[in-house]
Parts: C-alpha cells; sequence; structure tokens
C-alpha cells in the first residue's frame, strides 16, 4: 500500500524545524510503524538523502524507546500498543 | 556480600514464565545495561581508587579521544553506496546461520572467511549519511564495525570449543542418540578473545574453571 507521511524534521537542534512530505509506496500491511521508516529511511540513503532520526531499540514492545508521535497521540492510535 | 560481585542483566532475579524468552530477559538486559551497570561497577571501582584523581590532559584522554574521533571520520569519509544496514543484516545472517544453536568446524571457518570479506567491503564501500550534530547512522555505522569484529571472535570461539556445551551443540561432537556432548576434561575454561586487528589471529585468554562445591553433571531431559 501507498503512505503518506509529514515529519517533522530539523537540520540541527538548534535550527527552525519543518514538516516534511514523504509518499512511501509498496509498504506492506504486515510492517510495523518503525519498519516502514525503515524503509523509508533505506530508500533515503540510497537516493543520497538524510534519513530521518527516531529512537528505537527492542522492536518488541518491551523497551519503550520508541517515543514517536503519531497523529498528535505518543505511540500511535492503538491502545496499549508501543510503535514498534 | 561479596564486594564487586553484581548479578545483571539475564542473570538477576525474575520470574521465569512462559514469557522468559525475548520478554522479561530482555526488558532487565535493557534496563540493567541502561541503568544498572553504569552505577553499580563505577560505585565499586570509585572505592579501589588507590590513586589519586588523573588530570583530563593526562596523554591517555586525548589518544582515547583522537582514536574515536578518527573511527568516526574515517565511516563518514568512505562515501561508498551501501547502507549499514545490508552490513549488518549480511552479518547477522552469516552468524545465525554458522554461529547459531548448532553450528560446525567447515561452517566456522567459512563464517570467518566470509566475514573478513564483508568487513573489507564495508569499509571500502559504507554508505553513512546524517546530520552534524545527531547521525543515529554514524551510530549504528560504528556498532556495526564493532559487531563485524566481535562476530569474528564468537566464530573464533566456537571454532576452538571442541565440544557440545549449553545450548551451543557442535554437530561433530554429539552422543551416538544426537544428545550434546560435553567435555568436561578438556574445556573446563571460559576464554576471552582479544582482538588484535582485521585479517590477525586473535589472542586467546584462558581462565580455568574449578568447581569446588558443584561439579558438573550430565543434564538430561529424557
Amino acid at each position: 500500500m501507498q503512505v503518506h507521511l509529514k515529519i517533522w524534521r530539523q537540520q540541527t537542534q538548534a535550527s527552525r524545524g519543518q514538516f516534511s512530505d514523504y509518499d512511501i509506496a509498496d509498504v506492506s500491511p504486515d510492517m510495523s510503524f518503525l519498519e516502514m521508516l525503515d524503509l523509508l529511511n533505506d530508500r533515503l540513503i540510497r537516493q543520497g538523502e538524510r534519513p530521518i532520526e527516531f529512537d528505537h531499540d527492542c522492536r518488541e514492545g518491551i523497551c519503550g524507546q520508541c517515543g514517536v508521535m503519531i497523529n498528535g497521540r505518543a505511540h500511535g492510535p492503538l491502545p496499549n500498543t508501543t510503535t514498534c | 556480600m561479596i564486594p564487586g560481585l553484581y548479578a545483571v542483566g539475564e542473570a538477576n532475579f525474575a520470574d521465569h514464565g512462559a514469557n522468559r524468552l525475548g520478554a522479561n530477559s530482555l526488558l532487565q538486559a535493557c534496563v540493567d545495561g541502561y541503568f544498572i551497570a553504569p552505577y553499580t561497577i563505577p560505585n565499586y571501582l570509585a572505592a579501589e581508587m588507590k590513586a589519586g584523581p588523573i588530570d583530563a590532559k593526562h596523554p591517555a584522554f586525548a589518544e582515547a579521544e583522537e582514536n574515536a574521533q578518527s573511527q568516526l571520520h574515517r565511516l563518514q569519509q568512505i562515501k561508498g553506496s551501501i547502507p549499514t544496514d545490508d552490513f549488518h543484516k549480511a552479518l547477522g545472517r552469516i552468524l545465525y546461520d554458522k554461529c547459531g544453536l548448532s553450528r560446525s568446524q567447515d561452517g566456522l571457518k567459512k563464517a570467518i572467511a566470509e566475514i573478513r570479506l564483508l568487513r573489507d567491503q564495508f569499509y571500502r564501500d559504507l554508505r553513512v549519511l546524517g546530520g552534524p550534530d545527531m547521525n543515529s547512522e554514524l551510530e549504528k555505522a560504528g556498532r556495526v564495525a564493532d559487531y563485524l569484529e566481535v562476530g569474528e571472535l564468537m566464530c573464533y570461539d566456537a571454532l576452538t570449543r571442541e565440544e557440545s556445551c549449553g545450548a551451543h551443540f557442535r554437530e561433530e561432537y554429539q552422543t551416538p542418540d544426537g544428545e550434546a556432548a560435553r567435555n568436561d576434561k578438556d574445556f573446563a575454561f571460559t576464554s576471552a578473545w582479544e582482538w588484535t586487528g582485521a585479517g590477525q589471529e586473535p589472542t586467546w585468554h584462558k581462565e580455568p574453571l574449578r568447581f569446588e562445591f558443584v561439579t558438573p553433571s550430565l543434564r538430561s531431559y529424557k
């Protein structure tokens, strides 16, 4: 499936940020949100663009590192579900 | 209490139940790794410190900083075509297939050769892109560079351990009915491997295991 993302990006910690638009094609419905970001970063790096930054660690719903705000909600729309 | 003896990570207390593997074990590894180990070990070492305070102008500080800076610079200057994740996955595949639960002499020798080739390619064709202050790709590349070394040392360790011990099954060393064959006579030691540089044989340090009160016995689930 195709997913459209608006991601908050800043060049440096001190610089002004803005939302950047990304269309990601061929996203599998079985991917987690972070796996979709991995796919986006893989494509960005191969195109020679700076990848997006996001925190993550265990990738199995345990450690709590993936503090992503999605549509204004911490960790995303599903209750009791981590982003990874 | 034994001063300096700590149990952290998976070895600390926890309920071991249906969700042990990958669930509360991982929590212990994360929590102890992030928060407990960085306080317990320095706390012990602080009391052991017999020398006076060491000035940050000591040459060792400058040398350590120079080493770290030159490694970061090296990774960023390769400017190749292959993302870090590709190397991470390729290395994981080699170790999963050849240094996993079941391993053999043949497979481990191949794994060492494959890891060396992969490392050569890593330092020739790695692509690290990222920002000037926050750069998780650079951090990841540093970790994969370490993993390339640790992975090779794991294969050396597995190769030299000519027995089936614990959950590690060496295919050549099994009982007639396919169970793990341990060799306590020749392998009652732990190994520590010292990295000596890419393409070099690592140095093998051994510490003998002496069992005074509880002696090793056969573990059988049959």
